[in-house]
């Protein structure tokens, strides 16, 4: 194992576009290794910090699987019960067909750009 | 016909290697960027399912191997690990079944499905005590 480089992932907060709202940035490969990584992040600003209305900036975002998908699912309802919600923009094509595949656009707004996921949430 | 392989311990650190394999096998034969990541998420969706439902029970590794079927315009990804009895795949998700279980938050049956929608076929197998699971894609 001592040479096997695993998944590099990364989520960061980028600010708060509009009052009430936070921008989080994903780069690299969200799969069953960072996962993990990733529910503790999003675990940590919906429970902790309160914080319900998230826009997600997947342009950076290099590739997803299931593990990585079912993070958002298992938040989405808790988000929505704080009367908030996940927008997903940039969306890299690549990754909108594993989305599409599978129906997330029923669930999930997916949008071009921030300014679209700010005038979804009625900031613009 | 061209074949490689390399055998990896079932952990999720190696999710990454076993995608970069793959995708270091495709660009020798210039397949598209779509074909390639299909199939490295399907791979990627097979080893997953392993690491986190098989190796708990019994530590094992995973071994893949790809050929590229150049007279049937093929690739071939065969993803196999040790296991006392054949690997029952659970039924497949219809899409209409996907749609419903997103919609009540359930993420049970994703990968599965995935794996069935991003190749063209898909065959089970058992040899000489390890579960096979054979993916097929068709290349331009």
């Amino acid at each position: 194992m001592a040479q096997i480089t695993p998944s590099q992932f990364g989520a960061t907060e980028a600010g708060s576009p509009a009052e009430g709202i936070t921008l989080i940035a994903l780069t690299g490969q969200l799969d069953a290794h960072t996962a993990p990584e990733f529910e503790r992040f999003l675990e940590e600003r919906v429970r902790n910090e309160k914080k319900a209305k998230l826009i997600l900036d997947f342009s950076n975002l290099e590739y997803i699987s299931s593990a990585g998908l079912g993070v958002l699912m298992g938040l989405i309802e808790e988000v929505r019960s704080q009367s908030g919600d996940m927008k997903l923009i940039k969306v890299p094509e690549k990754i909108y067909h594993v989305l599409d595949l599978l129906g997330f656009p029923i669930v999930f707004e997916v949008l071009p750009q921030l300014e679209d996921a700010l005038s979804a949430f009625g900031k613009k | 016909m061209r074949i490689n392989t390399i055998s990896l311990p079932a952990d999720t650190r190696i999710l990454a290697e076993l995608r970069s394999f793959i995708s270091r096998t495709a660009q020798n034969i210039g397949i598209d960027p779509e074909t390639l990541h299909s199939l490295e998420l399907a791979a990627d969706e097979i080893a997953t399912n392993v690491i986190e439902h098989v190796a708990p029970e019994m530590p094992c590794d995973i071994f893949c191997r790809c050929s590229i079927d150049s007279e049937n315009h093929t690739v071939i990804c065969e993803i196999s690990w040790q296991s006392p009895e054949p690997f029952r795949p659970e039924s497949l998700p219809e899409t209409e079944d996907i749609r419903q279980r997103l919609e009540s938050r359930q993420p049970g049956g994703l990968g599965i499905f995935l794996i069935h929608a991003l190749v063209d076929e898909i065959e089970y197998d058992y040899q000489e005590g390890r579960s096979v699971i054979r993916l097929m894609k068709k290349i331009e």
